[in-house]
Order: structure tokens, then sequence, then C-alpha cells
């Protein structure tokens, strides 16, 4: 999914958040292993990278569009 | 009506049945013994609820006998999805973890419904895990089969139900989509389904999975028994809290109306993208027979989708916490790891998805100020070999599980009526599905237009010639 995060720095980035995460949660990643997460973690941020980029069409108020 | 070779349209069961030229009785034990010949080969059923089906069957023609009402699904075996409540057996939701849960006490609404309409509830479908899955697969129960080619998948998660109609075991069941679940499975399998409005449909007795996106829909072998469950199962409850108020239609009795002058359009730009060339073929065959040439892009569908998959995550992971502190081995691994890291998506990616629903649901219903329906693939490609990971896509290998819902999501996310057809092209051994999406509402005209479509033979469902066990 566009646009693609950019790579390590993220990674790790994401792997601390995960593991602060779960640890929070009273979880862990022992089950799966950090990378395994990782992947989806990834897939996440993708989708967030790309929903945030969002730009409103022309004559759209950005106010208008993401009035809660 | 014997040997697992009746008919097995609800129109031809039902016509049978109040011609009196067969019984509930009969009607249910053809069904239970071809349920016994042909599920062993799909896996689609867990349980099946023969003594209550029994029961039910009896009152019918009991009730038949003396002239009373019966309904109008009467005698039409169903199956539900097992994360839709039937009474004194658990809702597993295809999980391990609540297979020690209590007994449902109580049917879900929809189960309810379909039998004070006359239906008789045959048993409970397989599905994947917690409904979080595309392809049918469930480490717990084993894959449901795609019943075209038993190596491949039968599409998830309601892959229990395509796999069941698909098949010919039951003419209806009833699945949930929040993603695509519904019309993903009917596309692979080559059934009719429809995914309702949001709301429209109450969820009432249903293991959720994404409460802000879950929908219940029917499958079906043929149109008629697709409206016949849908007008069944539609209407305002009070217990389901997105549950929409507005008086019911009668849409089989509308089926027949034709086209009219319904206004047909192609879906472009994001939906002529990422499926195979079939995928595309497919839409155009069926867009060429309802004489449209128009095309309407749908605005942002990728970011649709991508929203879809934020709150999918951050909403399927809170409601399952508990469970994967207290029973966290007990999940598949990938459903573990999506839910697992769906705990780390910050609440203000959440809320931006949600500002952004409300953003793209008004953009697509003002696409139905143009048109009345819009034509898109369902799936970008024919049922995948089980246990595949990947497929290719022209020239281009692709992640399968999230391509699967490629089509399907954008679309469950504003929450709009879509039925699934499926198409048979050209010396094809499996099918493709076609979405008919119509505006909040409007599912009469999504069923029209997949009756006319029926009706001239383009979009067909075929049942299979499956081995039976020995």
């Amino acid at each position: 999914m566009e646009p693609e995060s950019p790579a390590s720095p993220v990674d790790d980035a994401l792997k601390a958040m995960l593991l602060v995460c779960l640890q929070l949660h009273g979880l862990s990643a022992d089950l799966d292993g950090v990378d395994a997460l990782l992947v989806h973690a990834r897939r996440n941020l993708d989708a967030h990278l790309l929903l945030h980029a969002f730009e409103p069409s022309k004559g759209l108020e950005p106010a208008a569009v993401f009035r809660a | 009506m014997s040997g697992g070779a009746g008919p097995w349209t609800a129109e031809a069961i039902s016509r049978a049945f109040q011609r009196g030229e067969a019984s509930a009785s009969e009607i249910l034990e053809n069904c239970l013994s071809t349920i016994s010949d042909r599920n062993p080969a799909v896996n689609a059923f867990t349980d099946v609820t023969v003594e209550r089906a029994r029961a039910a069957a009896a009152a019918l023609d009991r009730r038949r006998r003396k002239g009373e009402h019966t309904g109008p699904l009467a005698a039409l075996p169903f199956g539900v999805k097992n994360n839709i409540d039937v009474a004194g057996i658990p809702t597993r939701a295809g999980s391990k973890v609540n297979r020690v849960a209590p007994r449902a006490q109580r049917d879900a609404t929809v189960v309810a419904r379909m039998e004070a309409a006359g239906a008789i509830l045959v048993g409970a479908l397989n599905m994947g895990e917690f409904a979080y899955d595309f392809t049918g697969d469930n480490d717990h129960d084993g894959p449901s089969r795609n019943p075209h080619d038993t190596s491949r998948m039968s599409g998830g998660s309601s892959g229990g139900c395509g796999a069941a109609v698909g098949a010919g075991l039951v003419p209806l069941a009833l699945g949930t989509d929040t993603n695509g679940s519904v019309r993903i499975p009917a596309a692979l399998c080559g059934t009719f389904a429809l995914k309702p409005t949001f709301g429209r449909v109450p969820r009432t007795g249903t293991f959720p999975f994404v409460a802000s996106l879950d929908h219940v829909g029917p499958f079906a072998t043929s149109v008629a028994g697709l409206a016949r469950s849908f007008d069944a199962i539609q209407g305002v409850c009070k217990d389901d809290p997105v549950s929409v108020s507005g008086s019911a239609q009668d849409t089989h009795g509308q089926l027949d109306d034709g086209l009219g002058s319904l206004r047909v359009a192609i879906a472009g730009g994001y939906y002529r993208e990422g499926g195979d060339a079939d995928a595309l073929v497919a839409v155009d065959r069926v867009a060429a027979a309802l004489g449209c040439s128009k095309t309407v892009i749908i605005p942002e569908a990728a970011r649709a989708r991508a929203a879809a998959q934020l709150v999918t995550a951050a909403e399927g992971s809170a409601l399952h916490l508990r469970r994967l502190q207290e029973h966290g081995p007990e999940f598949g691994a990938l459903v573990r790891q999506r839910l697992l890291a769906g705990l780390a998506i910050p609440a203000a990616w959440v809320d931006e998805a949600h500002r952004f629903r409300r953003w793209f649901h008004a953009q697509l219903v003002a696409c139905f100020d143009e048109v009345d329906v819009i034509v898109a693939p369902a799936a970008p490609f024919a049922a995948p070999p089980l246990g595949v990971d990947e497929v290719r896509v022209g020239s281009r290998l692709v992640a399968l599980r999230p391509a699967l819902g490629l089509y399907t999501q954008p679309l469950s996310f504003a929450g709009v009526p879509v039925a699934a057809v499926p198409v048979w092209l050209d010396g094809a051994s499996l099918p493709r599905g076609v979405q008919i999406i119509t505006a909040p509402g409007r599912e009469l005209h999504a069923l029209r237009v997949a009756r006319e479509l029926e009706a001239r033979g383009i979009a067909q469902y075929r049942r299979p010639a499956l081995a039976a066990a020995n």
C-alpha cells in the first residue's frame, strides 16, 4: 500500500512501540516474535500514512471534511 | 427429491412444498442426506442440528395439514455462520478459545426471523477464526473448501456459507460481512449474496468482530432466495444500537420489475486496477448486458480501504484483549499476530479513520445522484489454491490475504448495500463475482439488477458435481 514508510529506523520505533503496548496490556511477543508482529504493524502504519496524506478535493474545506 | 439430486433453488423447493409434492420433512431428509454425502468434501458444516430441524419440519407439515400459513420461506433449509447464535450450541466464531464458552441460550434475531418465516435451520457453518480472515481457512476446524475445486479456497470469513450454498448443501445461509466476508466467499464459490445497508439487518445475538463495521447478510443459490431471506431478516431491532428504523421492503415481490429506468455505471479508476484481467472481463460482461457505458469514479477508495484496515485492527484488538491475555496460545498464529499488532494503533489514527469514513460515505452517496447502480469486481482473482500466501496478478506477485479485500473493503466501510452475483466466463472452471452497488436503503435496486442478470443467464449459480463421501 502506498506510500511506503521508510525502512529501519521506523521499524525500530514500531518494534519499541509494539513491545511497550504489549507490556502495558500484560502481554508479550514471546509466542510469535516481534518480527512477526512488525509485518502487521507496518501495514497499519502504511494505512495511516496513506490516510493522513489525504488532501480534500478541490472546493472542500478541510475543516468541513474533518469536522467531528 | 431423493439422493441429493433434487431442486436446489429456494423457488423450486418452495413450489414443491406449496403444491404438496413434498413435505417439509421429506425436503429436510433430502437436505440432511446431501449434507452427509457432500459436506466431507467441502467441510462447510461444523454442527448439524438434526433433531431441531426434524421438529421444525414436522411442525410445518402439521400447520400445512391444518391449512395454516407456513411463511414465505416455508421448508427451506438454511445454515448459519457459527458467529450467529443458535440456542444449544456454542458460538465458537471459528475459534478454539470459545469452544469452552457456554452454549448459546437463545437464537440470534436473524435466526428467529428466518424460522418465523418458515425456514428450517439445519446447522452452523465453518468460518475464519473470529471472522478475521478472507481465505476460509481455519487452524482449528480445517479450511472450508471451494465446491468447484476442493483444493482451492472458499474465501472468508464466511467460508462455510460460501461452501455450503456453493456445493448445494443448502439453498440459503446467513453470514457476516465486516470487510467483505459475505461477498468474497460468494464470489469464490459462485453463489448469490447480499451485504445489506449497515444497520438494516440486526446483529443481535451475533459474536462481534468490529461493531462499527459488522453486517449480517444472506447467501443463496438464486436471487429470489436472496430476496426472500433479506425480506425475512431486515428491520429494526432495539437491541442492536446501529439498527436503523424504517419500514421493511418487500423486495421479493418487486424482483421481476426489470431494469426499468435504473441508471447503471461501471466503477472506474481504483476498481479497474489491482485485479487480474478476468475480474474486469466479468464486470464488462455484466455491464454490456445492462447496456451500460458510463463510468463512475468512487473517490478515494484506496484511502477508504486503509481506514477500514485501521478501524478493523484497532476495534478487533480491543474486543479480544482479555482473550489474548488469558488464552493467547489458543489463537491461530496469524489472527493473534494481527490482533497484537492492532493493540499498538494510536487512538488518533482510529479517530482520523472514522472522520474519513463520514467524508467517504457522503462522497459515495453523492455518486448515486448520477446513477442508481454501480458494477465492480468482487474479488481480484478466482479462488486461489489452499495454503498459498501470495498470488500472481498479471506480472506482480501480491500478498494474498490483504489483496482479497481490495474491492470489498471500501464499500462495507461506507455501509452501502451490495449484491454479489456469480459470473462464469467462457471455458472457466471457477466462477468470478461481480458487485452490484446501490445507495443506502436501495437493496431492491441491487436485487432487481441481479435478478435481471440471472434471468438473462449472465449471472448463474452452478451446482458442482462433487464426489460423495464413501
